[in-house]
């Protein structure tokens, strides 16, 4: 859900109020501009939009500055020219300041109009001003003026005499002609795969499979098929098993694999969609030349895994490069990249010509994690305390607090870590294996086990508590050096703890905004993905919400919810930033109105605007598709260096790689034009 | 409530099954070969799915994930966890 929404019901500028005039003996002395009755009549009726209004202000000013003789030059003839010196008239009223807040609406479009001597607008007429409208008053004033409806001239009229149509009697409203742009989607503008809206790239991923690991696909949708025949070569449901050619496909077979979610359709719109389905294919994906081969997955891991092998096999089978999405992921596991998924990742990417892209998380804004770094060598032994507290929900038909929280430390420390109730009773894991206590308003499970990969220490809580505050809150992890016998207490003192779930609970101190990218992201070979804003409004089927207008989205920021590395060995995660706040993509058919209420569907077409670090993944993924295209048989690691080269740096992000952003925002057209050897 | 809360603890486990099919991701040592492992894997009720290198990808009833974990030729085993879609929730 979005944290604001509203109707873009623009607020008419008749009902702000006037600044305030200034207090003080400066302003005592400053001649009014108006007296107060004009103030409202002018501040209640504005003609001018905004952007003529501002640029109407500077003409003036220019007049007032310029030597006399250039002025009367400049001025022109009559009423406009003996105002001339100050500002016109009718925004005489209007605060300055007021003027160049509304004036940085549109800086290009501003710019623009100022840099003309004549200005193109729109004249509306009021109903009062008869059959001929405003049009004689008009021809006085503009260079040209053509009546295109009933009440509407359009009109080039001096800079200088915009505050005189203004004035006529007649006229409702003047509005500056803008030029428009062709909507593409305003990802593809971001990310540099568009250029004047055309694609600036040749490379379509013609060649290369796409693999989308996720919730399913609406097959039906037109963005997936070329010619009347899917694109798709294979469909794999592994919650029923069914497995889908083309030809089955074709033939409507999988719609006995529905994507009732709209999830896995939505990201493969963004990675490979075609853009069919709209006159204009302004929503076409980043790679709408790839085949795509597409698992519906259980979300269980051991799947997951078997669904990536699946798409590769497929891939080596029909001799193409291949770049997997999974825009899933969880806080089970060390975040170090040494999980057996993440392992089978990195196997299966190792031959040239693979990549797996995955989502960072979106639990940016959360408390999930929680870490600290005990000195080494104090003189006492070291203690670190961070305070749970479990979120009420229905677990199997019961109201309850659940909670698993993992606690991991360095193999080289020798660290106790102790749960405390909020009774006060202390539940510490055995050496090795697990203990369990069942108490009337709670229970607890702890385990301690040494992961056989990396030799670090997991030691794992379960907590279940009675929905009730006393047994919520009050929970603390304890984390102390043991210097017992010979032990040798904090060596390198890392300690991380995350919580698997934010539905389950969250720290309620010692919690940190870093290391939040979840497993598998934490692959080693993974291209881990974060999302960035360029979206903020759309048009919707919903009645109630024709006009979704997120003001609270800043656009091309990160976004709150894209969560921030780097993995517990400090390794840089995320690596890349894409756009993933707001993108429009394909719409499944069936999805169900709780999954992607009307809100979020587009109107008119069989698209929907959602947002998360799983739209940005598919954007990296159809990137590396065209890359693939390009050079079939790059490495993965050569595929994130150039990456990580070819990023796009602004005012958002830092020169170098941080936590948020990764090493900046993906710059598409420079990634398949970067030299190689650079 | 009907269930202690220890069951309900039980039954809220990560990747526990008392009983019933379990997703395993399983590292073997490959001797003699990852094949000749999984099918002696497959004695101990191992269904395998996959072979991804020296991994094996399968399910098996979780009453028997100990003696899994006892093989001498396994290294590692990762009972399944379910992940989830990458949307934000607030």
């Amino acid at each position: 859900m979005p944290t604001r929404r509203k109707r873009r019901v623009a607020k008419p500028a008749a009902r702000r109020r006037p600044s305030r005039a200034p207090a003080g003996p400066a302003a005592a002395s400053r001649p009014a501009v108006e007296p107060p009755a004009a103030v409202t009549a002018a501040t209640r009726m504005p003609k001018l939009d905004p952007r003529l209004a501002a640029c109407a202000f500077r003409a003036a000013r220019e007049a007032r500055l310029a030597p006399a003789a250039t002025r009367r030059g400049a001025a022109g003839t009559g009423a406009a020219s003996r105002g001339a010196a100050t500002a016109p008239r009718s925004l005489r009223a209007v605060p300055i300041g007021l003027q160049s807040i509304r004036a940085q609406l549109s800086p290009t479009s501003q710019r623009d109009l100022e840099a003309r001597d004549v200005v193109p607008v729109l004249v509306e007429s009021s109903a009062a001003s008869g059959r001929g409208g405003v049009g004689a008053g008009l021809a006085r004033v503009a260079t040209e003026a053509r009546r295109v409806s009933r009440s509407t001239v359009v009109a080039r009229v001096p800079r200088t005499r915009l505050g005189d149509v203004a004035a006529l009697a007649g006229v409702r409203r003047v509005e500056a002609s803008v030029r428009l742009r062709p909507r593409v989607d305003l990802a593809h503008a971001s990310a540099l795969l568009f250029h004047g809206g055309a694609r600036s790239v040749s490379q379509t991923g013609a060649g290369v499979l796409v693999g989308i690991v996720d919730t399913g696909i609406d097959a039906t949708h037109p963005g997936f098929q070329a010619d009347g025949q899917t694109r798709i070569v294979r469909y794999v449901d592994q919650t029923t098993g069914a497995s889908y050619s083309p030809a089955q496909i074709d033939g409507g077979a999988a719609a006995a694999s529905p994507d009732e979610e709209g999830h896995g359709t939505h990201v493969a719109g963004i990675a490979a969609g075609g853009g069919g389905g709209l006159a204009v294919q302004r929503y076409a994906g980043v790679a709408p030349g790839a085949d795509l081969a597409v698992v519906k997955t259980t979300f269980d891991t051991a799947d997951i895994a078997a669904g990536v092998a699946l798409v590769f096999d497929l891939a080596a089978q029909r001799d193409q490069p291949c770049v997997v999405n999974l825009s899933l992921g969880g806080h089970w596991g060390g975040h170090d990249g040494s999980s057996l998924l993440e392992r089978v990742i990195d196997e299966l990417c190792e031959p040239p010509g693979r990549a797996v892209v995955v989502s960072a998380g979106n639990e940016g804004g959360s408390r999930l994690h929680a870490g600290t770094r005990l000195p080494y060598g104090a003189d006492t032994p070291q203690r670190w305390v961070a305070d749970l507290e479990l979120s009420p929900r229905i677990v199997q038909g019961t109201a309850m607090g659940l909670l698993w929280v993992s606690v991991w430390t360095q193999r080289e420390d020798d660290l106790l870590v102790t749960l405390r109730s909020p009774n006060g009773e202390l539940f510490r894991p055995p050496r090795s294996g697990r203990q369990e206590a069942d108490r009337s308003r709670f229970a607890v499970d702890v385990s301690h086990q040494v992961a056989a990969y990396s030799g670090d220490n997991e030691f794992a809580f379960g907590v279940f508590a009675v929905a009730e505050p006393d047994w919520l809150h009050g929970w603390s992890l304890i984390v102390e050096e043991d210097r017992a016998q010979g032990r040798h207490g904090a060596q390198v003192g890392a300690v991380h703890a995350w919580i698997a779930d934010e539905a389950m609970g969250a720290f309620v101190n010692g919690y940190t905004r870093s290391h939040l990218v979840g497993m598998p992201g934490t692959a080693y070979s993974a291209v881990t993905v974060a999302s960035y804003a360029t979206r903020k409004a759309w048009e919707s089927q919903d009645p109630a919400l024709p006009v979704v207008d997120l003001a609270a989205v800043n656009l091309e920021d990160i976004s709150y919810f894209s969560s921030p590395g780097p993995t517990r060995e400090e390794q840089n995660k995320p690596e890349v930033a894409a756009p993933g706040q707001w993108l429009v993509s394909a719409l499944s058919a069936q999805a169900s109105a709780d999954a992607l209420p009307l809100w979020v569907r587009l109107q008119g077409a069989p698209y929907a605007a959602l947002q998360g670090t799983s739209m940005s993944a598919p954007y990296v993924t159809g990137a590396l598709a065209l890359l693939l295209e390009k050079d079939p048989a790059l490495h993965w690691g050569e595929m994130k260096r150039r990456l990580a080269k070819s990023c796009r740096a602004d005012r958002f992000t830092t020169p170098s790689w941080n936590q948020r952003w990764g090493h900046g925002k993906i710059d598409v057209e420079r990634l398949l034009t970067i030299d190689p050897t650079a | 409530m009907n269930r202690s809360p220890r069951d309900l603890l039980r039954g809220a486990r990560p990747g526990s099954a008392a009983s019933g099919p379990t997703g395993v991701i399983v590292a073997v040592r490959p001797e003699p070969s990852v094949e000749a492992v999984a099918a002696r894997l497959h004695d101990l009720g191992l269904v395998v799915e996959r072979t991804i290198g020296d991994k094996i990808v399968g399910t098996i009833d979780g009453a028997r994930l100990a003696d899994l974990r006892a093989d001498p030729a396994v290294r590692e085993v990762e009972t399944s966890v379910r992940l989830h879609p990458h949307e934000p929730r607030s």
